[in-house]
């Protein structure tokens, strides 16, 4: 993959770049009254400090002023704007974020905290052992309770896995949380077979059932560049591996006999699809179903001959799901088909668009001599079901699932390069959220946010508190989760942007 | 704390100087791991992961720059990460979205192909030393800490096109570079 080994290379280069990035600030004019501004204030922060010294009211009040103070505006010509009804996607200015969401800043105490879906959260914590002299991580679960944290009892051990003929005993952390395990752990191992030493890496991860965990092992990923790996299940009850793909062949030999074997997707009902071959540059993708013990090649399931990806849209229920299958046409223009898993109907959806490109479109046009009128910006991350399309000036929502397109009033083809938010959990998406800046040191960026179920593209600027440095940012069902840090501090806190019913 | 300082308590073996660190450098790390990942679990634990190898690499390496020292360990293990995420398939196929290379390193030549990795790192330090500070900037904040374009264009006060236009026909630069070096395209 061209794309790696060019990052690859970046990732080597002289510190002193690097350091460069980090340093850059835009540069400020410095204008004359700014100067005498500048002597004036000096002169009122010199009366400041004695009266701060001096009196503890004062300093109260002071301290007061520094508390998270983030202001949400739109830009003033979009202000109150009407909404009606109208086919696609409706601009909307909204004054007050306060209006859209219920707003909370959380002090997180410094413990790392991330989502695990619906109320849980997690926080993975090192901690130094003497004796080892080396970092031992332990997993704490949390329930959120107002607007602190309170911990989830959890078990720690380890849980003795057998896959593909390896044994191990692999440490992890879990617990039972409203039907679901939510656990992490891993292993790695030496093992050796057939005379040559192989490495093992185990990973250890929840499902959507209680006491099950989900294990997947990768063989020598370092240098197999991460191409194989296989997965079943552990039952924390009863000690017992469930490997319900363990007697599927391809070909006469078990699939996990094959050196090349990832890109999993399971689809429920007992289908997965997986990428399975000889080599990297041979390997096809299968469809396994555990019920009949059959593996059938997808490329001859649909007869899409220049089948080239296989992907899946994770906020579905698989048991009637659909893949979405894309095809090459040329080094950028491709067709993508939807694929009902039970009834095996496959419907094209795109035919011969382009893949949003960051480079000057008009240069690559010439240069390639391609013209694909429609340019996608696919929102894998974001969800799955949707793509952002640009057709001219105009910029469409695509869902996939019904190849239905919107319009989106007011925004822009520009706005295919902005941050699309990743989403987490199992809840079903019901916004998408832009964001124009993330990260970067100014204190106004945009965000946009589109309501899948009002058909509206909500879009505001954002005050960003300066004192703090963003670190991510996310969505998770109806709420927006940034990772925020007191610059120089060390203290993180969660905002939560709950939208409001 | 002065990076100094932390660099003089990993090397006295002082869990504060993990705790300095994290004080320090935890936001820039998380936010350069989640430009990769797009998650914030494996950003976390990328970070954490970031913290244990500067206690095993620090006592045999005195860093120059330090923050460019962390930044590349979070880089590496991101993509590290990435390439287990992409094979357990977890809808990440967009998180390194370059398509651009595409354009420039186009499928017709494997020039990327046919150079050895060591060498082409080595074409872009020398690439990035020809560049005036502005591009040199924007092909770094692009390819190394893999920012959006309009993120780029907001930090460096530039529309998108021009933040487009130096990342394409530099680009092309750096392949006619690499093609002089002995690599013609096929």
């Amino acid at each position: 993959m061209k794309e790696k080994k060019f990052l690859e290379a970046f990732g080597q280069i002289e510190d002193i770049w690097i350091e460069e990035a980090i340093s850059f600030k835009k540069p400020v004019r410095v204008y004359r009254t700014v100067k005498w501004a500048a002597a004036f204030l000096f002169l009122c922060s010199v009366s400041f400090s004695v009266c701060f010294q001096v009196s503890a009211e004062f300093r109260q009040w002071v301290i007061s002023l520094f508390r998270i103070q983030e202001v949400e505006q739109v830009p003033d010509a979009d202000e109150g704007k009407t909404l009606e009804k109208q086919d696609g996607i409706r601009l909307f200015a909204e004054q007050k974020i306060e209006n859209l969401f219920d707003v909370e800043y959380l002090e997180l105490d410094n413990i790392g905290i991330v989502s695990e879906g619906g109320d849980l959260f997690s926080s993975t914590i090192g901690t130094y052992e003497q004796s080892k002299d080396a970092y031992q991580y332990k997993t704490i679960f949390y329930k959120r309770s107002g607007k602190t944290f309170e911990e989830v009892p959890s078990e720690a051990g380890e849980a003795t896995v057998s896959l593909g003929g390896i044994t191990a005993a692999v440490p992890c952390d879990w617990c039972n949380y409203e039907g679901r395990c939510y656990a992490s752990g891993s292993a790695t191992l030496q093992v050796e077979r057939e005379g040559k030493q192989d490495e093992v890496k185990l990973y250890i991860k929840g499902s959507d059932r209680p006491n099950i965990l989900s294990v997947t092992m990768y063989m020598n990923p370092e240098v197999s560049n991460w191409t194989w790996n296989y997965s079943a299940k552990y039952d924390l009850e009863t000690g017992q591996m469930i490997d319900e793909l363990a007697d599927i062949q391809v070909k006469g030999r078990p699939i996990y006999e094959y050196p090349v074997l990832y890109d999993w997707i399971e689809a429920g009902n007992g289908r997965y699809y997986v990428t399975l071959g000889e080599a990297e540059g041979a390997a096809d993708f299968y469809e396994l179903n555990a019920e009949t013990g059959e593996a059938r090649l997808v490329r001859e399931m649909t007869g899409l001959k220049e089948l080239i990806d296989v992907k899946d849209c994770r906020e579905l229920d698989f048991a009637d799901g659909y893949l979405f299958l894309k095809c090459m046409k040329s080094q950028n223009t491709y067709d993508l088909y939807r694929y009902q898993v039970e009834t095996g109907d496959c419907q094209q959806i795109y035919e011969s668009v382009k893949k949003y490109a960051a480079a000057d479109s008009k240069e690559t046009k010439n240069g390639q001599g391609e013209d694909a009128s429609i340019q996608i910006r696919e929102l894998d991350q974001a969800d799955g079901r949707y793509d952002l399309a640009a057709k001219g000036e105009k910029v469409y929502l695509v869902n996939k699932m019904t190849s239905t397109w919107k319009e989106i009033e007011g925004m822009g083809v520009e706005a295919l390069s902005w941050t699309a938010l990743p989403t987490t959990g199992s809840e079903p998406v019901s916004m998408l959220v832009l964001y124009n800046g993330f990260g970067n040191d100014r204190e106004e960026t945009e965000m946009g946010m589109i309501d899948l179920q009002e058909d509206v593209f909500y879009l505001w600027k954002r005050k960003r508190n300066p004192d703090f440095e963003e670190a991510g940012a996310w969505c998770q069902g109806s709420q927006i989760f940034l990772d925020a840090h007191v610059k120089g501090r060390g203290s993180q806190y969660l905002y939560i942007y709950t939208r409001k019913k | 704390m002065e990076d100094g300082k932390i660099i003089e308590l990993f090397w006295q073996r002082s869990q504060q100087a993990i705790e300095e660190t994290q004080k320090k450098y935890a936001p820039l790390c998380k936010r350069l791991s989640f430009q990769i990942l797009h998650n914030a679990e494996d950003a976390e634990e990328c970070v954490n992961d970031t913290y244990m190898a500067l206690w095993n690499t620090i006592p045999e390496e005195r860093p120059g720059y330090f923050k460019a020292y962390i930044c590349k360990i979070t880089r590496n293990l991101s993509m590290n990460r990435l390439d287990y995420l992409l094979a357990k398939k977890r809808s990440m196929d967009a998180a390194v979205s370059l398509e651009e290379l595409g354009d420039i390193f186009s499928a017709e030549n494997d020039l990327l192909e046919r150079i050895a990795a060591q060498e082409l790192a080595e074409a872009v330090n020398v690439f990035l030393r020809t560049l005036p500070k502005k591009k040199r900037l924007v092909f770094v904040r692009r390819y190394f800490f893999l920012d959006s374009i309009a993120d780029i264009g907001q930090l460096l006060g530039m529309n998108q096109n021009t933040v487009k236009s130096i990342l394409s026909r530099d680009g092309k630069r750096l392949k006619a570079s690499l093609e002089k070096k002995g690599y013609p395209i096929t």
